[in-house]
């Protein structure tokens, strides 16, 4: 379980996050929606330790990874995977590479063994055949996949993802939330999942957080959004989505249908 | 700055070293500047030819033109010019490399691999830099001897006895040492600007940019302040 208690963090004396909390629980995938520009990159590198708070606490496995020196934190980070808006790729490196990179570098198994494991997670991600492109050759969304199989190839425990849909069309959206929510069912991984894709993102999560104002002013189920009272999250839902999709549980949109099933299974 | 050489020099010494990358980016810096540095090194001892058999034969000491071009080279010219033609060919490039590596969150990504970049991007460059440039002003001060020796030997006259024997007359190994001692520094100082503007690039395009010019600059600023201060206590 990964506890953030009260994030505060500031660039320039401009104050991003004024006391931001969320709990995230074993195998809980969270979507962290919220206007553009509010903090939500900055508050997903909190958590991956990528940037030290100004204040407050990540708690994962009851340590404080604000609190750890720095070769503590990179041996804890180890077992986190984190989705790059842009994939991150390294650009030098052929897909088949850039899998094995963690393998090769914080493993010791065999090439024959990285060979198998790297064929087999680009099966998985539907990049049979592009192990020897480099970054540069691959669409958008190729990127993101070879950049999930990259992530996900030590199976780690928590997985954070920044905006993995952002910048692509409609169906590569949807083909990237079916393989988040595939790796999530054979992995149980716990994650945060950055998204400006509403309500589609809500079809493979357990609980959404919004981020504004430098606080996460609501934290619910998908089901519980579309009912709440505040306004100003209403708002922001209701810039995201079609009128219609208000009436939760009565018409339309097929995410929302999705959602109705998924919370009605135990 | 400070913080990072001292960060940097503790993965030099703290295993394992990345030793293909430490192969590559000499192969990077320094093979890569080699023709860069033959041609700098053959026009700078030519001009040296010129000017020192202009300025020793005012004075009739034409003989002594061998060793004053080698002294020029071997204790200032090399080493300097050697460094400031590697921070522009090669500096320039990892400040690049690294900048576009931090904007598209690489650097990142390595961190979150649990591993440290200072270890895979900047111990390579850095210690490529502390081995390449000493062999680079090698490869410029021997160039430059022969290119001061086709414009005073074969163009105004002066014999190969009395260029070569003048330059091991008044010569000694402290000179050359000298030298080397400055590209080392030089190295260093290269390595550890261009690798910090890189690694701390602001954002974008404009960041990646900003930084090349910072690091070139400042770069060739610190490679002539360290040089006075070395000639000074080396003089």
């Amino acid at each position: 379980m990964i506890t953030i208690e009260n994030l505060h963090k500031s660039f320039g004396g401009v104050e991003v996050l004024k006391g931001a909390s969320l709990e995230v629980r074993d195998g809980e995938v969270v979507a962290l929606i919220g206007p553009s520009g509010e903090g939500k990159s900055v508050f997903l590198k909190l958590v991956a330790g990528l940037l030290r708070p100004d204040s407050g606490r990540v708690v994962f496995n009851g340590k404080d990874l604000c609190g750890l020196r720095q070769n503590e934190l990179v041996e804890l980070r180890s077992r986190f995977g984190f989705l790059f808006q842009n994939g991150a790729l390294f650009d030098s490196l052929t897909v088949y590479d850039n899998v094995a990179f963690p393998l090769r570098e914080k493993t010791r198994s065999s090439e024959k063994d990285i060979r198998e494991r790297v064929l087999s997670e680009l099966e998985q991600v539907g990049l049979t055949g592009a192990d020897e492109k480099f970054p540069a050759q691959l669409s958008g969304g190729m990127a993101k996949r070879a950049a999930l199989a990259r992530a996900l190839v030590r199976s780690p425990e928590i997985m954070l993802f920044d905006e993995p849909t952002t910048g692509l069309d409609p169906i590569i959206v949807h083909s990237i939330h079916e393989l988040i929510a595939a790796t999530h069912r054979r992995l149980g991984f716990s994650g945060i999942v950055v998204s400006h894709a509403i309500p589609a993102v809500f079809a493979f999560v357990q609980k959404v957080a919004v981020l504004y104002g430098g606080v996460i002013r609501f934290e619910g189920t998908p089901k519980e959004i579309f009912e709440t009272d505040d306004a100003v999250v209403r708002d922001f839902i209701r810039g995201s989505l079609p009128a219609d999709a208000f009436r939760f549980g009565e018409k339309v949109p097929n995410q929302t249908h999705v959602i109705e099933q998924r919370e009605g299974t135990p | 700055m400070g913080l990072f050489f001292a960060q940097a020099l503790y993965f030099t010494f703290a295993p394992p070293l990345k030793f293909f990358r430490v192969l590559k980016q000499i192969r990077f810096i320094g093979f890569g500047s080699v023709l860069v540095i033959v041609l700098t090194g053959a026009f700078t001892g030519m001009v040296l030819g010129f000017q020192g058999y202009y300025t020793l034969s005012r004075v009739g000491s034409k003989a002594f033109l061998g060793s004053m071009v080698a002294l020029s080279l071997l204790r200032e010219l090399g080493p300097v010019l050697a460094a400031l033609m590697v921070t522009g060919r090669a500096g320039s490039a990892v400040t690049a490399e690294l900048g576009i590596m931090r904007i598209t969150e690489q650097i990142d990504e390595l961190e979150i691999l649990g591993l440290s970049p200072y270890r895979y991007l900047v111990v390579p460059n850095l210690l490529a830099a502390l081995i390449s440039v000493p062999v680079l002003t090698v490869i410029f001060d021997v160039v430059g001897i022969f290119g001061g020796y086709l414009i005073g030997g074969k163009l105004l006259g002066v014999t190969a006895g009395s260029y070569f024997g003048a330059m091991a007359d008044y010569m000694d190994m402290k000179d050359v040492l000298i030298g080397l001692y400055k590209s080392v520094c030089f190295g260093g100082v290269i390595a550890w600007v261009c690798c910090y503007k890189g690694f701390y690039a602001g954002f974008g395009a404009e960041g990646v940019s900003k930084a090349t010019t910072q690091a070139v600059v400042l770069s060739s600023v610190l490679i002539l302040v360290c040089d006075y201060l070395l000639t000074s206590v080396l003089f």
